[in-house]
């Protein structure tokens, strides 16, 4: 196989087991609480 | 001799080529807008893969950045948005970048209606194209500063100085993509634009100021160079780079059957030397796939494919 394909395949396992570790992880759910935290600065400082 | 007349840039003769690009344009541009939709309407969540940019109140798709961001800072492992950044990329090359979004889509709207040039001096693009990656470590680098002053409970005092923004997002806090999906928007929500331009600028602080000031020499950058932000200075950008080296899709092109027209080089918005790729696979670290090349090319020498050559 060559060198090309082993850098390409690393990067693809590497990322399916972030994202299957995360489901593992729940981190699904926790998604919408971290964006609701997140809605709080970016409006912060910009009403009147 | 005369010369011949040039549509879209391509010699009016190279019917083939016209449509094609016409066709990929026309396809571009309806999945850009689907995606800011999308981006835009808030979906519940339901589909919550971290990949667009964060603009409430309308979106409810952070952004990769966005998320790992506030993963790091807040001292969650950051999975999630780094596995889909990897594996993505991995995959199919900076597609994100190309087809999806929303301010690749407004950079490439600009260049429509301002004929921004796709060129500037080889030697200073070269130069410029390494900024976007300084920029994406020093970022990290603050993002693990960060970190660390919640790790020791100093985060909420860098909150109280420099407001929560800074303390959780602080390169969302200036990106100019969450000031123009985001701030402006939000603005517009609650009705202080375009109806009290008063308390539009009664609003206005340091903060602020710096986030319109960056927005608009953004913007401004962007009428006169295609893709500017994308080119130069964006750390999303870099970080799918990093992982889109050795994409599985690619694109190659063939010697035999290219005539050195040259024309691939003129269309590319993010300046790729495509008539000299090396082993016939385009740079695919700056290549953010719109696919232009492939379709203006008339010798059809230009290729997308996951065979690797
Ligand atoms: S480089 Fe950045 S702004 Fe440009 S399309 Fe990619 S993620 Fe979007
Ligand atoms: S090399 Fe081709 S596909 Fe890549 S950015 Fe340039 S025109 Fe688009």
């Amino acid at each position: 196989m060559n060198k090309e394909w082993l850098i390409t395949l690393i990067f693809f396992f590497l990322g399916a087991v972030f994202i299957s570790s995360s489901i593992d992880f729940n981190y699904f759910n926790l998604i919408p609480e971290l964006v609701k935290k997140l809605i709080e600065p970016i409006t912060q400082g910009i009403l009147p | 001799m005369s010369k011949e007349k040039k549509i879209l840039g391509i010699e009016s003769s190279h019917k083939r080529a016209i449509r094609k690009l016409y066709t990929l344009r026309a396809s571009r541009f309806a999945i850009q807008v689907i995606f800011l939709i999308i981006a835009n309407e808030s979906l519940n969540l339901l589909l919550p893969l971290p990949v667009i940019g964060l603009s409430y109140p309308w979106t409810s798709f952070p952004s990769a950045l966005d998320m790992l961001q506030a993963m790091i800072i807040l001292l969650i492992p950051p999975l999630l948005p780094l596995g889909s950044i990897i594996f993505f990329n991995a995959l199919f090359g900076r597609i994100f970048c190309g087809w999806i979004c929303p301010f690749g889509f407004v950079q490439d709207v600009i260049h429509y209606l301002t004929s921004s040039k796709n060129f500037i001096k080889s030697s200073l693009h070269s130069r410029l194209k390494y900024i976007k990656y300084i920029i994406a470590v020093f970022s990290i680098l603050i993002f693990i500063g960060w970190a660390y002053l919640d790790s020791i409970n100093q985060l909420n005092s860098l909150a109280s100085t420099y407001g929560r923004g800074v303390a959780l997002m602080p390169y969302t806090s200036f990106s100019p993509d969450a000031t123009l999906f985001g701030t402006l928007l939000f603005i517009f929500s609650l009705g202080i634009l375009p109806n009290s331009i008063s308390s539009f600028f009664s609003s206005f602080n340091a903060a602020i100021f710096i986030r319109y000031l960056i927005l608009i020499l953004v913007l401004l950058a962007c009428s006169r160079v295609t893709r500017f932000w994308c080119r130069y200075v964006c750390p999303m950008g870099a970080i799918n780079a990093t992982f889109s080296t050795r994409s599985a899709l690619g694109i190659y092109r063939d010697v035999g059957k290219c005539d050195d027209c040259g024309i691939c080089n003129k269309i590319c918005p993010v300046q790729i030397d495509v008539v000299n790729a090396k082993l016939g696979r385009i740079d695919s670290k700056e290549c953010i796939m719109c696919f232009e090349c492939v379709a203006a090319c008339h010798t059809r020498a230009l290729n997308v494919t996951f065979k690797r050559r």
